[in-house]
């Protein structure tokens, strides 16, 4: 809802020009906004991306294709194993190359794992911004148990380079498989622990209900994808809709926004659909350990010198954020001709210019936050 | 709808400056004029049966002779997807700009200006969106040099060795069965 501001007209105030970051706590990275406000409401606002530039798109057009793979952990660091698959199915369209069953499952749970890990992060932090310290050390406690899961079958807490081309590094085990299935029976008793202190809070549905409301059709228009998309109420994820891996195998629902506590598609509908999301993955994770085949984790017939024939590849996963599409285009050597990376955050922040104006200065924090961005993926 | 039936819906409803359906192994798609890009893009976001209405992505490729711009959308609502592309001039290359159409574009072409240094006519606020203001050249152009120094800082370490890219190589198969080999042997 936007505040009424005709009540204000007879006020004699001064437009002020603020910065806001790049170092600043709430911009979840080096994000900067330019915002100008007449007294506490905003009337323009502008984004300045590009502190966190590592030129990714130009180091994936000057490495070999495998050496790549590493590179893309980094961009949306809070769920590095979707990044990695994006990257990797679109070199294996490329190459034409079939993965193994059992790597498809593999690689369907540790996405779901990390999209957990990823949405945990979203609800410790949102509630960080909004003030609330508590609920940040009850997400990283689970976050923890996941991590310690994946440094179990990589080596690595957050940077895994584990999904390769053609399959995945390692096999898991009888004993990870027997205390992932631990992690998820512990994960859904937690979660309701997050509601009671968080979901339901007055003071944090206060900040959240009814601010910054953005229709279905905005959110289509200005590139929004993932769980930001189904908070405004449409329909739409990639793992239903264009689906990969295992997702037409296994029974789960897509979660839409439907205006729990306010109107379809405001701060708290993001935030909520996220936390509904947590309970997806659980379930589809726990199908999928049910169902894990026997057989090879890597494709067995893949050379080991990459080199797929000239052409281009274009495959859309979803992230924890939204659509990550890697758009490689090969000219036949070793080296990519050209790797495009379509990252969420990027899409989801453009719109600021356009909600932010209207708005209480203390609600941008509460808008940012809801959109839950990554710095790395947005400056790529 | 498969991308062959988009393009055939298009030649059908006689829309100007449709050229051909490139049929590429992996990915097909339709290759349009770039002058008539915007008028398109409208068509295939408002028709009923179509309804392509959001923008994945936006690229932009640099080949040794000319530039290529690639828009890939989908539909939210009837759940299919289609690639356009459109071909540039390799000395000076300008598209219309599609934020009228799509805002998300908006962003995607200027990061497409900053980056390949393609030109989008009638954008808004065309100006670099990573790179600092006054930066000379486009870094993903394949003629790109990187600059030594930007407005008196030295970017490069004249101790150090240049970094050299990889070569790119295209070995015969021969070759190629020596390494597996090699590799096998291990």
């Amino acid at each position: 809802m936007k505040p009424d501001t005709e009540q204000y007209i007879d006020v004699p105030t001064q437009e002020m020009l603020i910065s806001m970051g790049p170092q600043h706590p709430a911009t979840h990275g080096v994000l900067r906004l330019v915002i100008k406000a007449d007294g506490e409401i905003i009337t323009w606002a502008d984004v300045d991306v590009g502190n966190l530039h590592r030129a990714e798109e130009k180091i994936g057009q000057s490495l070999k294709y495998p050496q790549f793979v590493p590179y893309t952990d980094r961009l949306d660091y809070l769920a590095g194993m979707n990044n990695n698959l994006g990257y990797c199915l679109s070199v294996e369209k490329l190459l034409g190359v079939e993965v193994p069953d059992r790597a498809s499952y593999i690689r369907t749970i540790v996405c779901e794992l990390n999209r957990i890990a990823s949405h945990l992060v979203a609800f410790g932090t949102y509630s960080l911004d909004l003030g609330a310290w508590t609920p940040l050390l009850y997400a990283f406690r689970e976050r923890e148990w996941i991590l310690k899961l994946f440094e179990q079958i990589c080596g690595a807490r957050m940077t895994f380079n584990y999904i390769r081309i053609g399959g995945v590094a390692a096999d898991l085990t009888p004993e990870w498989v027997a205390d992932c299935r631990r992690f998820l029976d512990e994960q859904e008793k937690r979660w309701h622990e997050y509601n009671r202190i968080l979901s339901g809070n007055q003071i944090f549905i206060k900040r959240t209900a009814d601010v910054a409301t953005v229709t279905g059709p905005d959110a289509i228009d200005f590139g929004w994808t993932g769980p930001c998309l189904r908070a405004s109420g449409v329909d739409f994820d990639l793992r239903r809709d264009f689906p990969y891996l295992v997702y037409d195998k296994v029974d789960w629902d897509v979660c839409v926004g439907e205006g729990l506590k306010g109107t379809v598609g405001d701060c708290y509908d993001r935030y909520w659909v996220r936390m509904l999301e947590i309970i997806e993955s659980v379930r589809i994770v726990r199908q999928c350990l049910d169902a894990l085949p026997e057989g090879d984790i890597k494709a067995p017939k893949l050379k080991k010198v990459i080199k797929p024939p000239a052409g281009e590849a274009y495959v859309r996963t979803e992230n924890p954020k939204g659509e990550v599409g890697y758009f490689v285009v090969s000219d036949g050597s070793n080296i990519p001709y050209r790797v495009r990376i379509r990252a969420p955050s990027f899409n989801n922040l453009s719109i600021i210019p356009k909600v932010l104006p209207g708005l209480m200065v203390a609600d941008v924090v509460a808008f940012i936050g809801s959109l839950d961005i990554v710095l790395g993926e947005v400056d790529r | 709808m498969q991308p062959a039936e988009v393009f055939e819906k298009l030649k059908g409803a006689e829309i100007e400056g449709v050229l051909e359906f490139v049929d590429g192994p992996k990915d097909q798609s339709i290759l349009v004029e770039a002058q008539k890009l915007p008028a398109i893009l409208e068509f295939l976001k408002t028709d009923d049966a179509l309804r392509f209405d959001q923008l994945s992505i936006l690229s932009g490729v640099h080949y040794e002779d000319r530039f290529e711009c690639v828009y890939h959308i989908l539909s939210t609502v009837l759940h299919h997807d289609v690639i356009v592309r459109v071909n540039l001039d390799g000395e000076n290359p300008a598209v219309p700009t599609a934020s009228g159409v799509y805002p998300t574009a908006d962003w995607h072409e200027r990061e497409t200006f900053d980056l390949v240094g393609i030109n989008f006519e009638g954008h808004p606020d065309q100006r670099r969106i990573y790179l600092p203001e006054g930066w000379v050249g486009h870094p993903l152009r394949r003629d790109y040099e990187f600059p030594e120094e930007f407005q008196g800082i030295p970017l490069t370490d004249k101790k150090r060795e240049a970094w050299e890219p990889l070569p790119r190589e295209e070995k015969t198969p021969a070759e190629d069965a020596k390494q597996e080999d090699k590799n096998t042997e291990k």
